[in-house]
Order: C-alpha cells, then sequence, then structure tokens
C-alpha cells in the first residue's frame, strides 16, 4: 500500500508479471476456491520464476499448490494448502513438504492474520495470545514465546510478513487503481495492507464514476497497478461473476495425485494445455473455450 | 450398525448433544459432519446458537439455509439470507478474547489428557506425513470447550506420544488450564466411531464414557495406544431419537455431505454432490 495518487496505473499482464523477481516474496489473494489472480499464477509459471517466498490466502486454494508443482514456490506461508471438499490437502503441497522439497512457515490464521497485521503497521512483531503451551514454535522457529512486559504472561511473538508484491483479483477497478471486491474480500485487504505494493487484477475495469457512486464498497484504496482480467480467476469462482469450474479443478487434481504417486505425465500435458501453451489470459480463455464460461456464468 | 441407524448418524447425534442452547460456534465450511452437529442441535434443542460460517467464498454470521448441502454447492447462499458478513480476522479476534463457547475439532492425533496434533508426524524439515496443518487448533486454550471427533479410532490416532502439540488440552493434565488462566475449559469430549470419552478426572486423564450399540470396552481399549481410565460401569450410547434422524436426514443434511468426513464415503459423497450440482445446472 502506497498512498493516494491521480494517475493511471493500468497495466498489461506482461507489464505486471515484470515487477515480480527471482526469490521474492510474493503474496497471492482469494481465499479458499475463490478469487485467486490466476492469470498471475500461471504467468508465473510461464516465465519460469524461481525462488519465491509465496504467501498464500489464510486459506490457500490450488493455486499455491499449482505453484509448488511447477517449481516456482521454495517456501509457503499459509494455514493451509486446499481443495475443500474436492481433495482436502492440495497433492504437490503435501509431497513437497513431506519431501522437503520446500518449506512451510507454519501458521494458522490467527497467526497468519497477525504478522500480516504487524507489516501493515510497520512494527517488528505482534504478540499472539493462541498457541501457547503448544509445541508450535518447535514446527515454526521464527514464532518465538516471549513474556508480556507488564503481567508477565506468556505470548507468542509473531513476526511480520512483508509481501514485496501482493497480486489480488477483484470484482471491478478504476484506471487509478481504486478497487472494490463482491463478496467479503477480508484477507485481499490484509495482503494489501501488508505488502510493499499491490496489483489487482479486475474483472471489470470501471470509469471512476462507477467507484464514487459507491464508495463504500471500495476495499483496495489505490492499488499501484491494474490489469483488465475478465475471467482471471478462472478455474476458481469470482464472487458476483462466475462460479467455480469443479470440473477443472478435478482434471487438476487428478493430474497432481498422479504426479505425486511418481507419474508426471498427466501434469505435463496440464500445464503445457493450460498453463505454458497460452501466452495471455485471452489465449488460456480460448482453451477453455465459450462453451465452458457460458455454463459458469450464472448461479444455477 | 443396529437398530436402523449408520455410524455416521450417531457420531453426528452425539455431537449434536454437546451443543447448549445459546452457545456461539465458530464452524469451517470443509467439516460437515461437525457442520451437521451444529445444524442438527440448532433445529432440535439448541435454536439459540449463533454461528460463524467460514465458507468457501463468504464468511457470514448465521447463514439462514438449513441444507448443509446447498450451502456447499450454492456458496453465495452463505452470504444471503445471513446475519452479516464477518470477516475471519474478527472472527480470530473475538475467539482470542475468549469469546467462542464451543469448538469441534477433528485432530489427527489426540493423546490421553486432549492434547492435539493437527499439522506433521516426523521430523520439521522432511515430515513422513504431512497434513493440514495447525487450522484453528491452536485456539483451543481459549475457546469454551473444545469437542474432539475423530472418524478412525485406533493406536496412531490415539498415541501415547504426539508428534506435535499444535493444540493445548488438559496439556500435563490436572489444573494447568486454570493455572495459566485459560478462558475456557478445554477439550470436553471426544467422539470417536467407537465410543465416547470424556475428561472427568481428577488429573483430566481421558475417560470412557459409553461405547456405541454393538462395540465392547475391550475393544475400545485395544484400539488406544495411551491408557484410558475405564470406570467399573461403562454405559452405551444412547442412540439417536427419531426425531433427530429425521431432521438430519431430511432437513439438515439430505445429501449426506457429512459423509465427506469418512474415508470409506468420502468418493461417493463426492460424487453425490457433484450430481446435485449438475441436476441445478
Amino acid at each position: 500500500m502506497s498512498g493516494p495518487r491521480r494517475t493511471s496505473v493500468l497495466m498489461t499482464e506482461d507489464e505486471a508479471l515484470d515487477l515480480v523477481r527471482d526469490g521474492m516474496t510474493v503474496a497471492i489473494g482469494g481465499f479458499n476456491t475463490a478469487a485467486h489472480p490466476m492469470m498471475i499464477v500461471r504467468g508465473l509459471v510461464r516465465r519460469g520464476i524461481r525462488g519465491l517466498r509465496v504467501i498464500g490466502s489464510a486459506i490457500s486454494g490450488l493455486d499455491l499448490d499449482l505453484l509448488i508443482g511447477a517449481g516456482v514456490a521454495d517456501e509457503v506461508v499459509t494455514s493451509s494448502v486446499t481443495g475443500e471438499a474436492l481433495v482436502s490437502i492440495g497433492p504437490f503441497f503435501r509431497h513437497a513438504a513431506e519431501s522437503g522439497a520446500i518449506r512451510v512457515w507454519e501458521c494458522d490464521e490467527g497467526i497468519f492474520y497477525a504478522g500480516l497485521r504487524a507489516a501493515g503497521q510497520g512494527l517488528p512483531f505482534l504478540p499472539w495470545k493462541a498457541g501457547i503451551g503448544t509445541s508450535i514454535p518447535e514446527l515454526n522457529p521464527q514464532l518465538k514465546v516471549f513474556n508480556d512486559p507488564f503481567t508477565g504472561e506468556e505470548l507468542l511473538a509473531v513476526p511480520a510478513l512483508r509481501p514485496d508484491i501482493a497480486f489480488l483479483h477483484v470484482a471491478r477497478a478504476d484506471r487509478y487503481g481504486l478497487a472494490q471486491h463482491e463478496g467479503s474480500g477480508f484477507g485481499d485487504r490484509a495482503l494489501f495492507r501488508a505488502a510493499a505494493r499491490t496489483i489487482v487484477t479486475t474483472e471489470r475495469l470501471v470509469p471512476n464514476e462507477h467507484i464514487r457512486a459507491d464508495p463504500a464498497k471500495t476495499s483496495i484504496p489505490y492499488a499501484d497497478g491494474v490489469v483488465r482480467a475478465p475471467w482471471g480467476a478462472h478455474p476458481f469462482s469470482s464472487p458476483g461473476h462466475h462460479l467455480v469450474d469443479e470440473a477443472h479443478l478435478n482434471e487438476y487434481i487428478q493430474a497432481a495425485e498422479a504426479a505425486r504417486k511418481g507419474d508426471r505425465s498427466a501434469f505435463e500435458a496440464y500445464l503445457e494445455r493450460y498453463v505454458l501453451g497460452p501466452q495471455s489470459l485471452l489465449e488460456y480463455l480460448e482453451v477453455i473455450g465459450l462453451r465452458r464460461l457460458h455454463e459458469l456464468e450464472e448461479w444455477a | 450398525m443396529p437398530d436402523g441407524f449408520e455410524l455416521d448418524e450417531l457420531m453426528c447425534v452425539l455431537m449434536a448433544r454437546e451443543i447448549h442452547d445459546g452457545d456461539w460456534i465458530n464452524h469451517g465450511a470443509v467439516v460437515p459432519l461437525a457442520g451437521a452437529a451444529l445444524m442438527l442441535a440448532k433445529h432440535t434443542h439448541a435454536p439459540g446458537l449463533e454461528f460463524f460460517y467460514l465458507g468457501t467464498e463468504f464468511n457470514s454470521v448465521s447463514p439462514a439455509v438449513t441444507d448443509l448441502g446447498r450451502l456447499m454447492t450454492e456458496p453465495q447462499l452463505a452470504c444471503s439470507p445471513s446475519r452479516g458478513l464477518m470477516s475471519h480476522y474478527d472472527i480470530m479476534s473475538l475467539t482470542l478474547r475468549g469469546g467462542a463457547d464451543l469448538q469441534f475439532l477433528r485432530p489427527v492425533q489426540i493423546d490421553a489428557v486432549g492434547n492435539v496434533n493437527t499439522s506433521i508426524i516426523g521430523s520439521r524439515e522432511a515430515p513422513k506425513h504431512r497434513f493440514h496443518g495447525i487450522a484453528v487448533a491452536d485456539a483451543m486454550v481459549l475457546v469454551g470447550r473444545v469437542v474432539l471427533y475423530v472418524t478412525e479410532h485406533d493406536e496412531r490416532v490415539f498415541p501415547r506420544e504426539l508428534g506435535y502439540r499444535t493444540g493445548t488440552g488438559h496439556v500435563e493434565g490436572g489444573a494447568w488450564r486454570e493455572r495459566i488462566g485459560a478462558p475456557g475449559s478445554g477439550p470436553a469430549s471426544v467422539i470417536t466411531p467407537l465410543c465416547v470419552m470424556d475428561f472427568e478426572t481428577p488429573d483430566r486423564r481421558a475417560r470412557l464414557r459409553s461405547v456405541h450399540p454393538g462395540v465392547d470396552v475391550d475393544q475400545v481399549v485395544a484400539a488406544t495406544g495411551f491408557e484410558l481410565v475405564v470406570p467399573d460401569d461403562v454405559p452405551s450410547s444412547d442412540p439417536p431419537t427419531a426425531l433427530e434422524l429425521d431432521v438430519l436426514r431430511t432437513v439438515v443434511d439430505p445429501l449426506a455431505t457429512r459423509h465427506l468426513e469418512f474415508k470409506q464415503l468420502r468418493r461417493d459423497a463426492q460424487e453425490r454432490i457433484a450430481a446435485a450440482e449438475a441436476a441445478r445446472a
């Protein structure tokens, strides 16, 4: 978050991806099976970005799983990587954690938000009260037990989680970076406050007058970049716009589960068809096809 | 299971009975057995129950839809009609202040005093098994009553020693919670496919409260890795009433989404839910 301005921050998909360097700390917004900025996620894989510390949403979906499976992430910060009812734990997340291929910054949702809030307020850490009496500090040595200087009570210190850049998918935004969510978007706001820079991909690019007509809905005041990205969250849902594409997620899960068990061929084919082949959001949507998109567009 | 009900129904009913009228409960969409218990309680003995619903798209307070399957397949119903949206962050804050009366939790491992492990077994760098993660287990220290449940009952689930302790039960046993001033009273019970345990002993060690119909005490003891306190008389778990079964089957969870939490029933449940979605599309 870097403050108000009145100049256009519109950028292209490629300009947004140009901001990411190997080894950065990158936050990927959304929640569960909703509104992950998948245009960016696929772009990071396509460009062969490596060594990222990825801060997921409080409950990450298979967006993080893909980044792990494609070798983009070295470390993940999230309470869980899940496909909800479809698969309780991301196949690549599980496999890479068990083989030691990634580091997992063990936390729950509360610890996650405490770290983001510390960053958002420019603090080195914030205290967290849950977890006392547990061995969580052994699982995550960056969490330190300390004593309240006033009462002596034991607390956990959660260090600030500072994304170099956060990517969020929103329902609408104007050219100046004023963005609005449909649905809650509460986790995205926390990532925005914590991150040095925030780029939103937006379902609809709207005139500033539309934002002004309903200012209470503005959830991200002044993103640092706005990329027009209708269907940019597919295969996840985009609240207010379209449903989750469960058939596609199941296709991914089957390929990823096979890879976890040693046969990467279906996953390589998945990557080629959906991630490495299409060179832009538009080319990706052509692969998905109008028929599928049409089916997802309304609440049945 | 005898007497015209299934094990998942019995477990769900036993979990529902742990809820008191007027409780505030945090609930996540991914645990429909707990969800069905919550809805069942609300529509039988606990109409004053209110809950935070951590949905896949919306986080809200007490969505009005009574059918869990619809909440799962039509996520917008978690938002409207509901009492209002509430952020995930706010619910964590409220819980931190001791605002949650009851929490259901399904850990990977549970020890003799109700401490739990939800994250990994093996070394931190390359664990033998990676599970879901802390979830909200660390908040166990702050929640009024914690109802633990598992859908498998063996020595791996109930070991002598945990891999890691990601949630506190009664820690070393005895009055640990009172000593550190924990606002809640900690684990109240454990519902398993074989029995119900509680911690109603002086040193807060797990005690066998009841065994399910058709299960005998020796079977439970043999399947439990730690030493279980076994009273002289262990009653049979109270079976579901006709009303409880009817509400569960017809109002609260007609799609039996609760089966997602049972390994053997999961695949069929997924197909059933997908078919229900397709039928509406």
